[in-house]
């Protein structure tokens, strides 16, 4: 997959689960890659990102004797979700009707 | 290779960036491994799973925009107001636009004062080579008279007369011409001057 295609699927990726509830790094990881591959160093311009766009706030929890890290997303976060949702809805459109036409063409 | 190790050689390859990134990105890290330890993982098996240190620190250094990475560098050289050091850098650089243009402009100022002054000194000229003719012409009239002819001696008198009669016709609308042209050029300079210092306080 294209490289800025994929880094802009994992924005919301994160933001999608980040909805469900905080999270952490490894935690985030491990829910993404049920459906796309993701790895640390990936993750994290990514997290960068949507912290300087305001769209998660982090904060620090103690775990066993050392800091971790918890995101939160915000309303500006749960906006770039419902944007994308809406943007993808032509995009699924035309991806159905051109697998539709392909199947037609397989009938025959 | 240990956590620790691979904390230190990641610092030391992002050295180049603000001391604060590079804090921030080896505390992301060192929470990662942890956080695979912690799932089971030996620490060996956790920096396996980052992959290969090189792109790990790339990865970083790529992610921060040009600006952010010049701004790093501005704010490194302590407290020298980037402005005064961007000023320098782009006089230095402009030069070659800037400076070709300050003598053009020059060479044209020049040539203009040049010009005023010459139409100046023809005109005055014409006024004096009327004056000359005249007393040039009377003296040889009357040795004209004297020598050869009557006629043409009064003909060559009557002319200088004429150029006489121009010398001191011109003379009054050529002086105020001069005067008008003299006082051009000072105000000119004047106005030039005043471009040049009110935007000086401006900038």
């Amino acid at each position: 997959m294209d490289v800025q295609l994929k880094r802009g699927f994992l924005e919301v990726c994160v933001l999608k689960v980040l909805s469900r509830g905080d999270s952490y790094g490894y935690q985030l990881i491990k829910d993404i890659s049920s459906c796309i591959e993701i790895s640390e160093s990936t993750l994290y311009p990514i997290l960068k990102r949507l912290e300087t766009g305001d769209m998660v706030t982090e904060y620090s929890v103690e775990h066993s004797s050392r800091l971790r890290k918890y995101y939160r997303i915000t309303e500006t976060g749960k906006k770039k979700i419902d944007d994308f949702i809406e943007e993808w809805k032509e995009v699924m459109a035309v991806y159905r009707f051109i697998t539709a036409g392909k199947e037609s063409v397989e009938h025959e | 290779m240990n956590k620790q190790d691979f904390l230190n050689v990641l610092g030391e390859r992002l050295a180049s960036l603000p001391k604060n990134e590079v804090d921030k990105s080896i505390a992301y890290y060192n929470e990662m491994i942890d956080d695979r330890v912690e799932d089971g993982m030996t620490e060996e098996e956790a920096i396996n799973a980052l992959g290969n240190i090189r792109i790990v620190a790339e990865s970083i250094m790529y992610d921060m925009s040009i600006p952010a990475l010049m701004k790093a560098k501005v704010t490194q050289s302590k407290g020298r107001a980037p402005s005064k050091t961007v000023w320098l850098t782009m006089m230095i650089l402009g030069s070659p636009l800037w400076f070709p243009l300050l003598i053009a402009l020059a060479a044209v100022a020049i040539a203009l004062y040049v010009s005023v002054w010459s139409i100046i000194i023809s005109l005055y000229a014409v006024v004096l080579s009327f004056g000359i003719a005249c007393v040039a012409g009377i003296i040889g009239g009357i040795a004209r008279i004297f020598m050869t002819s009557m006629p043409l001696g009064l003909c060559i008198i009557g002319m200088a007369l004429v150029s006489g009669a121009l010398c001191l016709f011109l003379y009054k609308p050529i002086l105020q011409i001069t005067t008008r042209l003299i006082k051009f050029t000072a105000d000119s300079t004047r106005k030039i001057k005043a471009l040049i210092i009110s935007r000086k306080e401006v900038a």
